[in-house]
């Protein structure tokens, strides 16, 4: 089943920079309904309130990190399916580890590149 | 001078030279030593000049004593000269990154001139005003590295100070207890033990040379089945 391009996307990033980059890559690659948020727990409240086709989070956000936010997703009983993507800058192994241990669907490194975001989403969502 | 100080002085000296001929140097330990030495042979109770002594070579050695363990305390909480070496190098990579980007902007806008170029008229214009304003803007690269190459040269003194002192004090860093890092492409991932907290884990983006790359942090994730 083709990936539905209108899906509800939330990006999490504390540098609105950040948010402003994925925004225009995931513009560049088809998806326009993007919502953002500054931290995980400014995240949480809004998929709370409009669930979301795809989570792309940063990690290291105050107050509510990106792990934090993961954690809280998996333990929700509607959210707890929710396609969670980790964008970070923290890419030692027990970081990687530890994200996929709380559940994350896929992990990408700072800096990255729309070829990478474009990879990393086919193997979370499917063929777009 | 009075003979009591003559003798201290010459005792003083005499132990410095001595320790010297037998250590090849003398360091702030070694004096603070034969302080203590000095002070335990003099007897307070003698008279008020000895007890004067007495007090201010006991008060020398515990300076430096104190000073001594200071710089220890600095060693050991933050392991000063390797701190600050990791900081001048992260600010080196953040002075290289942003020169990269700022190259890459650069590029990108002298494209965007150069395709606009034959459009002509207002919309032209509007162009190469736009793209002039991103050149512009592209010059913060120079004042911020110019600015953080100054903050490295202040923390390369800072460094320069501390193994100074270290040598002047003959004190040697503790030995780190950090583990070395593990070979991400042999690693297992259900042996790797993670930190209780996962505050622990936040250690902001590695140096390029020990950065772990998209395709090691893959084949990690594919290590889960």
């Amino acid at each position: 089943m083709p990936v539905d391009k209108t899906m509800h996307i939330l990006v999490v990033d504390d540098y609105s920079t950040m948010r402003r980059i994925i925004k225009n890559l995931l513009k560049q690659l088809g998806f326009d309904n993007v919502e953002e948020a500054s931290d995980g727990g400014d995240a949480f409240k809004k998929l709370q309130e409009k669930p979301a086709g795809l989570v792309i989070s940063d990690w290291n956000m105050e107050p509510m990190t990106g792990m934090e936010l993961l954690k809280l997703v998996r333990a929700h009983a509607t959210l707890k399916d929710t396609p969670f993507i980790m964008v970070t800058a923290e890419s030692k192994p027990e970081n990687v580890i530890a994200a996929k241990q709380a559940g994350v669907s896929n992990y990408i490194v700072k800096p990255f590149n729309a070829e990478t975001l474009k990879t990393k989403m086919t193997s979370v969502i499917g063929e777009f | 001078m009075s003979d009591m100080q003559s003798t201290l002085g010459r005792t003083l000296l005499t132990s410095m030279i001595k320790t010297r001929e037998k250590k090849g140097d003398i360091t702030l330990q070694d004096v603070g030593g034969i302080f203590i030495n000095m002070a335990s042979s003099l007897n307070p109770s003698n008279s008020v000049a000895d007890n004067f002594v007495h007090q201010e070579i006991a008060k020398l050695a515990k300076y430096i004593g104190e000073a001594k363990n200071e710089i220890f305390a600095i060693q050991s909480n933050a392991k000063a000269e390797d701190a600050i070496e990791d900081a001048s190098m992260h600010l080196e990579e953040v002075v290289k990154a942003t020169e990269q980007a700022t190259n890459t902007i650069m590029d990108a806008a002298d494209a965007i001139q150069t395709a606009a170029g034959g459009i002509g008229g207002e919309k032209e214009q509007a162009i190469m005003d736009k793209t002039t304003v991103i050149y512009d803007a592209c010059a913060f690269q120079d004042i911020t590295g110019q600015r953080i190459r100054k903050v490295i040269t202040l923390l390369e003194n800072i460094e320069d100070r501390v193994e100074k002192l270290n040598n002047l004090f003959g004190t040697e860093a503790p030995k780190s207890d950090e583990a070395a890092p593990a070979d991400i492409k042999n690693l297992d991932p259900k042996a790797v033990v993670l930190p209780k907290d996962d505050k622990d884990l936040l250690n902001g983006p590695q140096l390029s040379g020990a950065a772990t790359s998209q395709a090691d942090i893959d084949r990690l994730l594919a290590g889960f089945g």
